[in-house]
């Protein structure tokens, strides 16, 4: 059994892939026998312990996020509570999530100044040649130059990932994301409007979800095909661009938009349409796809990022990221959706992902991580100082103040007088229905 | 045996006779060191949705083969372009320096007030003249231009002898350093793409009626002060407006202008000061000729990389 301590800005009550990913992750360890523990910050009405699902342990931790849901990289402001949750968890392995969420950077650092095992687990692309991008990237190569083992989302992400921490490829495994097929069924008896071709888009309504591609596709679809209906989920800044479209192009007739999906109800909404059509400019691994997929909807997406890699050939047709070819792919998706078989492609989707497959690869990552030696303070002073002589120089006095600070930490409170935490597994594992409907129940919106 | 093709930690793309790469000085690797013997294995593939025989750290050879290195040292930019491209700081500047000799001017009383008035004013009505030529306005519309002027200069002689009190208490030292901080400020941040249509005003403007403002309190009048806000407001508001027009249509035109009035700037200088017009030659001769060369011996260290992480450029709506 391996104590896991998951980590990340980004959880529940919001809801999204990363989200998700670190909830059904965390509930399949547990189901393999692991101890597995959540720290986020607070949210609005969550702050303290809580015990989710199946008893999911959750430290919503007292840090007020700065900048949407991000708190801000404080560096030792944080030791103290993580050195007692980790010490009071017996935590042996830290596993982080996404790139920006430094909450989780801030642990792994610590986290290797207290010997633990490390694992950060990349869920996204970043360029080489904007601002932001650059930026992220310089923190992400100091968070990551220590760490035991990363996981990418998919190949290019993994590519991507190597060049951006400029981290060895052999110390990069790539596991994809999953989706509960049991909650996205097929059910062709709800496609509706009748007699009319549902093309369904659900995402938020951003640049990099290729709205602006959307508003010229549904010009050029509506006026060529009035057997199209576009049902449109979502919401976002450029939701605005939509609206103006539909009533310029007098498109009411053929377009409904949705406004915010529930997390429950986007299974509704795919089960209306014959086409799903998602038209993003970068992904990692698009699991709108999947559960599109997985609904019985024939598949056109733009070809992207890590989109190539997640579905076979025959379930979806890839388009360029130009309106032109998004639409020539849209009309030879018509005839092929009505003829669609819905419920053999949901079959195949349930072999092709699923969480306890994910599940069972990063656990051969933690297995393997175990096993090797612990990183000696002068290996960890050399790759503080591969980041560049200046700023390696000032890393090196972080790195020497974290050393410090764990130190009065020791001394104040030496970790034989913390109190260590149950274990939940056994009781849990004895009376199930005891804890829990073991469904997870999404109340965030889209 | 067979070599990794690019380096894994920066995309460096080897050539047959690198031993190690060019930007890291990490060795070539052999393949063989890394890729697992493929002994009656299924050919590996970039997929997802199918677990393969391999380990999930698998790196197989076509790793980091979509990325693309842009070679630089041959599609550096042209030289010819670079100094034409000039043309927009040049102009910058010259509105700068012409705007400081009329208010030298005026401080030191060497020119009438009444004819400095005329001066401005008849410089307002030609560009507007040409501003409606340009872009081919109806006379309902020059006519509702003339009315907007009008009713900007008398907000702004109502104003003046609040500007010229404002900042009156600070010591002239204070004024002439926050006016060279406010001028440096309009000269490096001010948009020389001219790609978007004039809405609002950006930060550059801003910090050209900063500089005016605390110039203008230095004055000894009030009509002294109109016309320093005035002539602020018509060099560094309007006439970008105006340029950007003329540029889009009559560039040729626009390059005339921009070398008549550096040629009459750097000359009137030499009424003031052999000095300062020696300077500001330097410094138009540095934009135009050097500044371009540096740009394109810099360009050979721009390092890009491209992969399938990119944005795809897509027509944005606003």
């Amino acid at each position: 059994m391996v104590n896991i301590c998951l980590i990340c800005d980004f959880f529940y009550p919001c809801l999204g892939g990363v989200e998700m990913h670190i909830f059904q992750l965390g509930l399949c360890l547990i189901e393999r026998g692991h101890k597995v523990i959540v720290i986020t910050h607070r949210y609005q009405g969550r702050s303290g312990v809580r015990y989710m699902t199946n008893g999911l342990k959750v430290y919503y931790c007292p840090f007020i996020p700065a900048i949407q849901t991000v708190v801000l990289f404080t560096y030792v402001g944080t030791l103290p509570i993580f050195r007692q949750i980790l010490l009071r968890e017996e935590i042996h392995v830290v596993h982080s999530h996404a790139a920006t969420s430094y909450l989780g950077g801030e642990l792994l650092l610590h986290a290797k100044s207290m010997g633990f095992k490390t694992v950060f687990t990349d869920h996204s692309l970043f360029a080489f040649n904007d601002a932001s991008s650059f930026h992220v990237n310089k923190i992400l190569k100091y968070i990551l130059c220590e760490i035991d083992h990363s996981i990418s989302v998919s190949h290019v992400s993994k590519e991507n990932l190597s060049m951006r921490a400029s981290l060895d490829p052999r110390n990069i495994s790539v596991i994809p994301n999953a989706v509960d097929c049991s909650r996205f069924t097929p059910n062709p008896q709800k496609r509706y409007p009748l007699n009319t071709i549902n093309i369904v888009v659900i995402c938020r309504m951003t640049f990099r979800k290729g709205v602006d591609l959307l508003v010229d596709v549904l010009q050029i679809i509506c006026k060529q095909h009035p057997e199209v209906y576009f049902i449109i989920g979502g919401d976002g800044p450029k939701k605005r661009i939509l609206e103006e479209t539909i009533q310029r192009y007098n498109l009411q007739n053929q377009t409904e938009l949705l406004g915010s999906v529930p997390g429950h109800q986007v299974k509704d909404v795919l089960n209306r349409g014959h086409i799903f059509l998602n038209t993003s400019l970068t992904e990692a691994f698009c699991i709108a796809i999947v559960e599109a997929a997985s609904c019985g909807l024939c598949v056109v997406s733009t070809n992207v990022g890590g989109i190539s890699e997640v579905l076979p050939k025959n379930m979806v047709l890839y388009a360029d990221p130009n309106p032109e070819d998004i639409c020539q792919k849209i009309v030879q998706a018509i005839p092929i959706a009505k003829n669609f078989q819905v419920y053999q492609q949901h079959e195949l989707i349930k072999k092709m992902y699923s969480w306890e497959q994910v599940a069972e690869r990063t656990e051969k990552v933690y297995y393997k991580i175990l096993q090797t030696q612990n990183q000696t303070i002068l290996k960890r002073f050399k790759d503080c100082y591969s980041n560049g002589q200046i700023y390696g120089l000032y890393l090196m006095i972080l790195l020497i103040l974290d050393l410090i600070f764990l130190r009065i930490l020791d001394f104040l409170q030496p970790h034989q007088t913390i109190q260590k935490s149950g274990i939940f597994n056994k009781i849990y594992k004895n009376q199930k229905e005891k804890f829990g409907d073991h469904q997870f129940k999404a109340q965030q919106q889209i | 045996m067979d070599y990794f093709k690019y380096c894994p930690w920066d995309g460096y793309r080897f050539s047959e006779n690198d031993v190690q790469c060019f930007i890291c000085r990490r060795p070539k690797y052999q393949l063989t060191s890394y890729i697992q013997e493929e002994q009656e294995q299924k050919k590996w593939e970039k997929i997802l949705y199918e677990k393969q025989p391999y380990d999930d750290n698998y790196i197989d050879e076509t790793f980091l083969q979509s990325v693309q290195k842009q070679d630089n040292t041959n599609n550096g930019p042209d030289y010819k372009q670079l100094i034409s491209k000039t043309s927009d700081l040049i102009f910058a500047v010259n509105c700068v320096v012409f705007y400081l000799l009329s208010y030298f001017l005026m401080l030191h009383d060497m020119v009438n007030d009444q004819l400095q008035l005329y001066f401005w004013l008849v410089a307002a009505i030609t560009c507007l003249i040409m501003f409606s030529v340009v872009k081919k306005m109806k006379t309902l519309e020059i006519l509702s231009n003339f009315k907007s002027i009008g009713i900007y200069i008398s907000i702004l002689l109502l104003f003046a002898p609040v500007m010229q009190t404002v900042n009156q208490t600070y010591a002239d030292n204070t004024i002439y350093v926050l006016t060279s901080v406010a001028i440096l400020i309009y000269i490096f941040l001010k948009d020389y793409d001219y790609e978007k249509d004039f809405t609002e005003l950006d930060v550059s403007q801003w910090a050209s009626l900063v500089f005016s403002s605390l110039l203008a309190s230095r004055l000894h009048n009030e009509l002294q002060v109109f016309l320093m806000i005035f002539a602020s407001n018509l060099l560094f508001i309007f006439v970008p407006i105006l340029q950007r027009s003329i540029k889009q249509k009559y560039n040729s035109v626009f390059r005339v202008i921009n070398l008549i009035s550096t040629i009459g700037l750097g000359l009137s200088l030499l009424f003031f000061s052999y000095f300062l017009a020696l300077l500001f030659f330097g410094c138009v001769f540095f934009i135009t000729f050097v500044s371009p060369l540096q740009i394109i011996w810099l360009y050979q260290y721009k390092n890009t990389i491209r992969g399938p992480w990119d944005l795809p450029n897509v027509k944005q709506y606003d």
